[in-house]
């Protein structure tokens, strides 16, 4: 008997099964274009958030680089007038924590905040790198007792909450229920013992807290007398060596870097406050100028709308005109001999020029939109300052569950619809690949046919997505965010993204069409023979 | 399996060729061919034992009833469906022992396929149509252009070779087709009612040229078909009723007229 010998069934090479499934895909454009769009959609989809999400971030980072001269100024203001709670001496260790993290043991010692504990609790580096451990610590079991619903938490800890568990927890009848409860707990603590250590260490460590509350205290009051009980942002905006000596004469450090932010700051806040408080001068004189003049009732024009009027060159010209105006006008009726009665008082002086006003103006619409666009990134992430925290840590992305499970489902439904495209060309194409069969096509040809296809139309699809989401992206951001979205595209990321977004849609296609190929590659051929 | 053992193989059908079968050599050969298809509880016999030898050079035609087991048959001597048991030979190959790249190759190079619907590929031009098989058999591009416009000239399409099977008659499609089944001189025409989509005149273009081949080629031709100026044309004609042959006849021991052939399908 004498066997096939099988030396040419060649494999076609990619080229002409590219050049034939184009051809193919040239016929049933209509269909392809359908597929194509599907394929479009959920890659549009996918680009889209990843886009957002990376601008989110990007601006998310700009803001609080923007907003650092505020926080750095709201900071010092702080501790210059106010005694340290439990929750913030812990959170200001915890983030001391976190620069020994950066800096390591020995550097760390010498940073701004660790002097500054050092030096008001008479600490030693060892109690103070203890501290900061516990706060840690701290706020790694509050995280736990928060991420617990309220039901569980009641049964481990009752109504305590915050730094107040802890407290509750020294108490052994009560550390001994929480132990009980564990094995209930829906999320339990990783490790009891540690707890337990952690609580001694935390009591024991009170009064080293207590002293650094005490020793920042009495820094307080003998700031305030050397300063002879000016207002804390006054002292900062005039800021200079000798302020620095004479701040750390209590204990204070106040970095080169942070008296360059805050100086600047503090004097705008006072000049701010100098020109808010125009409004109320003489009853309300101002205004109601002001709202004569942008249309308002008196008592719906607020400091905001002031320092925008102003923000404009005609504006802080028409505010300084206003006053000295309104001065000239009560200086004549004060000079009338016929007037009775103690003397019209005058508006006090601004103290600022026409340019400083435009200014302080403008940069407050800054900082008003900057407020705006934190509103939002709070917003996004949620509501939670901490989540919007923990987001930032969630690699390259970031996406929340939420986001995710969209995004997964819009590619389960795109799926379907290329299975489905791909079944349906496969059942229109039966007679022509049980042909192609009986002409010596192999099984193996008709798949790498069919996959091919499929592939070529996520390709199209993908590019056509990812341009779109990409546009789609920024338009959304630059609509959410303003100017700051263009000021801040991340955009090496987006194009990362698009290159993600593209490779996700195009192997997508690639697997949906493997069963229908399969089915097709199984094609007998006398199908070829079926008159319909 | 040896030789010796086919040719003692029972053919009682092919009794009277017998003599011939030592100068003619056999292309095809089935030897007790049975096909069943389950369906659901029932088994149905497709064909029941079939033995039959199709001599290399010969022009046969199968004849019988819907359902009598034809296209079965066909498509076994056709490689394109293995039997439950028995054996088919193409050219000496057992189809049964081959895998499906072999299977493939086989019917890539030895058997051309013609269809009742043509079956060309809607978007490819006619030359196109004609060169696939013969990629798929590894041919050199240029070289796969000049046989396909010796192929078209043949059929006589040499200056349709640009158009598209929307453009072309359905005489011409299916010289097309024709064309495409020689791609790569195959010893085998398996033809399925070739003429049966066509006028008389048409189909008298589509016989000549099966003729041509089967004479001036040696290509042996198998039609299933009902056209009687076709079957007037075969050496052999070949009757499926029930998934066996009923008979075989020499086209001179039956008298084929317009309408009826022979007194067998008058019954």
């Amino acid at each position: 008997m004498k066997r096939v010998e099988v030396k040419n069934q060649v494999r076609l090479s990619l080229a002409k099964c590219f050049e034939l499934v184009l051809s193919g895909i040239r016929y049933r454009l209509f269909r392809a274009a359908i597929t194509v769009v599907i394929i479009a959609l959920a890659v549009t989809f996918l680009k889209t958030m990843l886009s957002e999400s990376l601008i989110t971030r990007r601006i998310a980072g700009a803001v609080e680089a923007k907003a650092l001269p505020r926080e750095t100024l709201r900071f010092w203001v702080a501790r210059m007038t106010t005694g340290l709670r439990h929750v913030n001496l812990t959170r200001q260790l915890d983030a001391l924590w976190e620069e020994r993290q950066v800096h390591g043991n020995e550097a760390w010692a010498e940073t701004p905040r660790a002097r500054e504990f050092l030096a008001w609790g008479g600490l030693t580096e060892e109690q103070l790198k203890e501290l900061t451990d516990l706060a840690h610590e701290e706020r790694r079991y509050l995280r736990y007792f928060q991420s617990v619903d309220e039901g569980e938490r009641s049964q481990m800890v009752g109504r305590a909450r915050g730094w107040e568990i802890f407290a509750a927890l020294q108490d052994p009848n009560r550390l001994q229920t929480l132990k009980d409860r564990q094995p209930s707990m829906s999320r339990k603590l990783t490790d009891i013992e540690e707890l337990e250590s952690f609580l001694n260490r935390w009591s024991q460590a009170m009064n080293l807290r207590e002293k650094i509350v005490v020793g920042h205290a009495e820094a307080i009051a003998a700031t305030a007398e050397e300063f002879r009980r000016q207002d804390a942002r006054e002292v900062l905006a005039a800021a200079d060596s000798e302020t620095q000596k004479r701040l750390a004469r209590h204990g204070f450090v106040l970095s080169e870097a942070e008296m360059q932010l805050v100086r600047e700051e503090a004097q705008y806040s006072l000049d701010r406050d100098r020109i808010t408080s125009m409004l109320d001068v003489k009853n309300g004189f101002i205004r109601s100028r002001l709202a004569n003049r942008i249309g308002q009732k008196p008592m719906d024009t607020t400091a905001a709308m002031l320092l925008a009027e102003v923000s404009s060159s005609s504006g802080a010209e028409w505010l300084l005109e206003v006053i000295r105006e309104e001065n000239e006008n009560t200086r004549r009726r004060n000079a009338d001999p016929k007037r009775q009665g103690d003397p019209e008082p005058l508006i006090p002086e601004i103290g600022l020029d026409r340019q400083r006003i435009m200014e302080v103006g403008k940069r407050s619409m800054d900082q008003q939109h900057l407020r705006e666009v934190e509103a939002l990134l709070l917003a996004e992430a949620g509501g939670h300052a901490d989540r919007a925290d923990e987001e930032k840590e969630l690699g390259m992305f970031g996406f929340t569950s939420r986001t995710l499970s969209l995004i997964v489902v819009s590619f389960l439904v795109c799926t379907v619809g290329i299975v489905n495209a791909m079944l349906m060309s496969v059942t229109e194409r039966f007679r022509e690949i049980a042909t192609m069969k009986c002409l010596g096509a192999t099984d193996q040809f008709i798949m790498i046919n069919f996959i091919m296809e499929s592939c070529m139309q996520g390709v199209a699809g993908s590019v056509i997505g990812a341009v779109l989401g990409f546009l789609l992206g920024l338009l959304r951001s630059v609509v959410m965010y303003g100017g700051l979205a263009v000021q801040n595209l991340p955009i090496s990321e987006m194009f990362a993204a698009a290159g993600i977004a593209m490779v996700v849609g195009v192997v997508l296609s690639a697997l949906a069409a493997v069963y229908p190929a399969w089915v097709a590659a199984r094609l007998a051929p006398m199908e070829a023979m079926r008159i319909e | 399996m040896s030789k010796t053992q086919n040719a003692s193989a029972p053919a009682t059908v092919g009794k009277q060729q017998e003599g011939q079968a030592g100068d003619r050599p056999v292309i095809i050969r089935t030897m007790d061919l049975k096909k069943y298809y389950q369906m659901g509880e029932v088994v149905t016999k497709a064909l029941r034992g079939i033995d039959s030898e199709i001599y290399r050079g010969e022009f046969i035609c199968m004849l019988g009833p819907s359902g009598s087991g034809k296209s079965t048959f066909f498509n076994m001597i056709g490689g394109l469906d293995s039997p439950t048991s028995g054996r088919v030979f193409i050219d000496e190959v057992d189809v049964a022992q081959l895998n499906a790249i072999e299977l493939a190759f086989l019917r890539c190079r030895k058997i051309g396929y013609i269809f009742q619907t043509y079956n060309l590929v809607q978007y490819m031009t006619c030359l196109e149509n004609i060169t696939v098989p013969m990629a798929f058999a590894g041919v050199d591009p240029d070289e796969a252009r000049d046989r396909g416009m010796a192929l078209l000239d043949l059929v006589g399409l040499a200056d349709r070779w640009f158009h598209k099977p929307i453009e072309m008659s359905g005489g011409q499609q299916q010289r097309t087709a024709i064309a495409r089944s020689m791609a790569n001189n195959p010893a085998v025409l398996l033809c399925d009612e070739p003429t049966g989509n066509l006028d008389l005149r048409t189909g008298a273009e589509i016989h000549s040229v099966l003729k041509k081949l089967n004479s001036e080629r040696g290509v042996t031709v198998i039609c299933v078909t009902h056209d009687h100026r076709l079957i007037n044309m075969a050496d052999r004609i070949l009757w499926v009723r029930d998934g066996g042959i009923e008979r075989i006849a020499d086209r001179h021991e039956v008298t084929v007229e317009t309408g009826s052939i022979g007194g067998e399908e008058n019954e």
